[in-house]
């Protein structure tokens, strides 16, 4: 075997062994739809959202770099609107003399804004900001909406909208006020 | 290896483990000279020496993700390769055990004593190893039993080089 060869064979076994090391890598993961069904008791968004974001983690671990990095900001930023959604829904409704109303929509787009600022800043200190930015952006809709599922689609569109907000506000901001980054 | 090298080695298994991939040809040419050396100063047999090292060089790869950044490049890769060739010789040794053991056998049918066995044993594979060594010419030569003037000065001249390889072998 030649030197080339054996350079082939060693850069096919790198991604294998890649492969390995991230799904096993992302397994602890799974912790976020069991905690998820255990409080919230909702089987099918938990296994639907559990296998994705488990799939999503092992892509983006395979991939590494600034995806990699994205997906450690993103499992941050999105324990926020996870704890408040899940915080919102135990909560219960809040009654007014007009009616009662759910917490659930105002604490998704409020974790959204949080997460949303959380890895634009957190994208501003790295190099490959776009990669953090999608990847940690990703995983963090993905991780709130174990919590935001509660209402249906309101919950994780709020959250996102929440997000889009706060990620595109921090994103511009800097150029409208003339500082390089 | 430099301190240069050995510092462009652990850098460019850093990024390997982050996923870089354009690392991949800097991690080969800085590792595979230097896991090559030391397996062929391990084993003696060239070609257990290529393979110990062809093996490391595959681990390695298929292990950089697990790769700690703080640890030093050279030692992490001259570990994988000293356990390459430990099995190797691991391997060497439970041939040779599976021999003896080939031996043990024959001995306990009692056909002939049992250091006449492993003797004959032993003198059995030290043959067919120089044997191996010489030339396909020669091999035919000394093994086919062909007759005439021309196939005797070729035999003689192939077991005089047989015996010299012998001597510089067991002797």
């Amino acid at each position: 075997m030649n030197e080339e060869a054996v350079f082939q064979t060693a850069t096919a076994a790198y991604e294998r062994g890649r492969w390995r090391w991230a799904a096993v890598s992302a397994l602890p993961m799974a912790v976020i739809p069991l905690a998820s069904f255990a409080i919230g008791q909702r089987m099918l968004p938990s296994v639907v959202l559990g296998v994705a974001l488990l799939a999503m983690a092992t892509a983006l671990l395979w991939r590494g770099q600034g995806f990699g990095r994205g997906l450690a900001v993103g499992l941050k930023a999105g324990l926020v609107p996870l704890v408040l959604s899940h915080a919102a829904n135990l909560y219960g409704h809040v009654c007014t003399a007009t009616g009662c109303t759910s917490l659930c929509v105002p604490a998704c787009a409020a974790g959204g804004v949080v997460a949303g600022f959380v890895i634009a800043s957190a994208a501003a200190r790295t190099p490959a900001r776009w990669h953090v930015i999608g990847a940690g952006g990703v995983t963090a809709c993905l991780i709130g909406a174990f919590g935001c599922s509660c209402v249906g689609f309101g919950g994780i569109a709020g959250m996102v909208l929440g997000m889009a907000i706060s990620l595109t506000a921090v994103r511009l901001w800097p150029a409208t006020h003339g500082v390089d980054r | 290896m430099d301190r240069t090298e050995k510092a462009e080695l652990s850098l460019a298994l850093a990024r390997l483990a982050r996923g870089d991939r354009s690392a991949q040809r800097a991690v080969f040419e800085l590792a595979w000279p230097l896991v090559l050396g030391f397996c062929r100063r391990l084993l003696i047999d060239p070609g257990d020496s290529e393979d110990a090292a062809q093996r490391a060089v595959i681990r390695m790869f298929e292990q950089a993700s697990q790769y700690d950044v703080d640890r030093d490049g050279l030692t992490w890769a001259l570990e994988i390769a000293l356990w390459e060739c430990r099995t190797v010789l691991r391997k060497r040794g439970r041939s040779r055990a599976e021999q003896l053991s080939a031996a043990a056998l024959e001995v306990a049918d009692g056909s002939l004593p049992a250091d006449s066995v492993i003797e004959r044993k032993e003198i059995d594979a030290a043959l067919t190893e120089v044997l191996g060594a010489v030339s396909e010419l020669d091999r035919q030569a000394l093994l086919d039993g062909l007759s005439g003037v021309t196939w005797r000065k070729r035999r003689q001249r192939a077991l005089s080089r047989l015996k010299l390889l012998w001597s510089t072998r067991y002797e």
